[in-house]
């Protein structure tokens, strides 16, 4: 009961003076590549994408390799025919169900003919070497899911958890906090994301392509000890860089889980749920 | 963007519901007509829908992660409910049917008066919030073949285009009036169309905004003025457009006859505004012509 007093007393002087009004800006960066699966996920795709492989139209030959021509004997040579049914052989292992050259009871797998040579084959290094990064005939190799800044930990760089959603936050006083812009003068009254798009340029340089969301905040956070109303405006960075026009600023992208071992317990309580989980 | 999932069809049909006279005078005959060597119970396996472990023609449909089923879920959904809010917005009340009023015994069950100026209802506009948020429904993509209707054996090699660039069995159409300057004539197929939900909805969405469209030089983005209004978006694809599937471009001599592609979007989007919104979010860009 006390402590309800104190507080409604601590809010009513507060209101004397009006609120400082100010946007702080929620400024993410997209996962670029699909989610990490847990174990059990990846299980349960590659169990039903090898069912739906298995329960797959045997493939049209005779549409995409004319008989007689020289593509179909490359076909051919290789893909080898499965075993035949031999009535008089007995299969310990199962009857073998050929319906148009392939064995029903399994998924059919067609190798096609490739137009570069493997790693461990002959003339490998020296394909590497000669063959260009535009030729349609190189052999495609996927980039890496873990990236340099993750390697050495770079928590200021965009190229981190490709995965994840990064947040931007900035070191005010010692605290980690979501950037967050006062208008500097009373004259003139600026929307709320010119304010933070104007603030976002001044500390983080000119050079970022940001989408913004809606001219309509997220959330309203209400800072009781400086006295301020906090809009939060929703953006994304697109591309571009963050680069910090003062030299003391420091800055960090997080994930969610990474903001919570940052931020302020109670600030991070309060807006947790703008944090996307994935 | 839904799962897709079709439902149990009945071996019935309700348009017997909907007309108006109804005999109350014993024996009270049935109004739906069901057929009976449907309902033996030899069939009832082929009533279970395709994805469901028990159907005769089961089809694995969660067979990888979906890229932009993720995507949608991550981002473009609590985004698009933010764009779309508007403080204090209302229901807009969509044209309905009209009562006859009640002040007369006669005009009790009598059908209620046309909306006003048409012949449909439209539907209402709710504000945007959690529960509504625009998403893909499916996606249309249909052929119309005019050689085929002198022709019908031109109709197979529409069918196997849909089929190759979609990965779904494409249903044949057939011409439903007698045109005779366009030598139509009721009943003789005439196209092609599959109708895409699920994995191959997603696979078909990104092949078309990441390898065929930025490939056509031409290429502006879809028409501002597209739409029927009512949240489904349509554009079409030239013969030349065509080639640029990948599954097409290097067997151009297997389809002769190449034909253009109609693609409707279908979205829960209740206006072609926010149905674009959600579109451009996905990668599609839009003009103004």
């Amino acid at each position: 009961m006390v402590g309800v007093l104190r507080r409604s007393i601590v809010r009513a002087y507060s209101s004397q003076t009006s609120p400082i009004i100010s946007s702080s800006l929620l400024l993410s960066r997209n996962p670029i590549i699909t989610a990490d699966l847990n174990p059990f996920e990846a299980q349960y795709y590659k169990y039903q994408s090898e069912l739906w492989r298995r329960l797959m139209w045997t493939f049209p030959k005779w549409f995409y390799f004319r008989e007689g021509t020289l593509a179909e004997q490359r076909f051919r040579q290789l893909n080898k025919d499965p075993v035949s049914y031999n009535p008089d052989i007995e299969y310990p292992q199962g009857k073998p169900e050929i319906r148009h050259r392939r064995d029903r009871r399994f998924k059919q797998v067609i190798n096609l003919p490739k137009t570069y040579k493997q790693v461990g084959e002959e003339g490998h290094e020296e394909e590497s070497l000669t063959k260009s990064h535009d030729d349609l005939a190189r052999q495609i190799i996927p980039n890496s899911r873990v990236t340099k800044a993750d390697e050495s930990n770079d928590l200021t760089s965009l190229e981190r958890k490709l995965s994840r959603t990064l947040y931007l936050v900035i070191n005010q006083n010692n605290n980690w906090v979501l950037p967050n812009f006062v208008e500097s003068s009373t004259e003139e009254i600026k929307a709320l994301h010119t304010l933070a798009e104007d603030g976002l340029y001044k500390i983080g340089g000119e050079k970022i392509n940001y989408f913004n969301v809606s001219n309509t905040p997220c959330h309203l956070r209400i800072n009781e000890v400086e006295n301020k109303k906090e809009f939060i405006i929703k953006s994304h960075i697109l591309s571009g860089e963050f680069i910090p026009q003062d030299e003391s600023l420091q800055y960090l992208w997080l994930t969610k889980e990474e903001l919570k071992g940052k931020l302020d317990p109670q600030y991070y309580y309060e807006i947790s749920h703008l944090f996307s989980d994935v | 963007m839904s799962v897709s999932r079709t439902f149990t069809r009945a071996f019935s049909n309700s348009s017997s519901l909907s007309r108006a006279g109804y005999s109350t005078v014993k024996p009270v005959h049935h109004l739906v007509k069901i057929e009976k060597a449907a309902l033996k119970p030899n069939y009832q396996s082929l009533l279970v829908p395709k994805d469901d472990i028990l159907a005769v023609g089961y089809k694995p449909t969660e067979i990888d992660q979906d890229r932009l089923l993720d995507h949608y879920h991550n981002t473009i959904q609590s985004d698009l409910m933010l764009h779309f809010y508007k403080h204090d917005a209302q229901k807009i009340s969509g044209n309905k049917k009209r009562s006859w009023g009640e002040d007369s015994p006669y005009k009790m069950y009598r059908p209620q008066k046309k909306p006003v100026g048409t012949t449909r209802q439209t539907r209402d506009i709710n504000p945007i919030n959690f529960k509504n948020i625009p998403q893909l429904e499916s996606v249309v993509v249909q052929i119309f073949n005019k050689h085929a209707l002198e022709d019908s054996y031109l109709n197979i090699s529409s069918r196997l285009l849909l089929s190759q660039i979609t990965n779904v069995k494409a249903k044949q159409i057939y011409a439903k009036a007698n045109i005779l300057p366009w030598k139509m004539r009721a009943g003789k197929p005439c196209g092609a169309k599959v109708e895409l939900t699920g994995v191959d909805m997603s696979q078909f969405i990104t092949t078309l905004s990441e390898l065929v469209l930025p490939r056509i030089r031409t290429f502006k983005g879809i028409k501002l003025s597209s739409g029927d209004r009512s949240g489904n978006i349509t554009f079409g694809l030239d013969p030349e457009d065509v080639k640029n599937f990948p599954e097409i471009e290097a067997f151009q001599e297997l389809f002769p006859n190449l034909t253009g592609l109609h693609i409707t979007f279908k979205t829960t989007a209740r206006t072609d505004d926010q149905a674009r919104t959600l579109l451009s979010s996905v990668g599609f860009p839009f003009y103004k012509a």
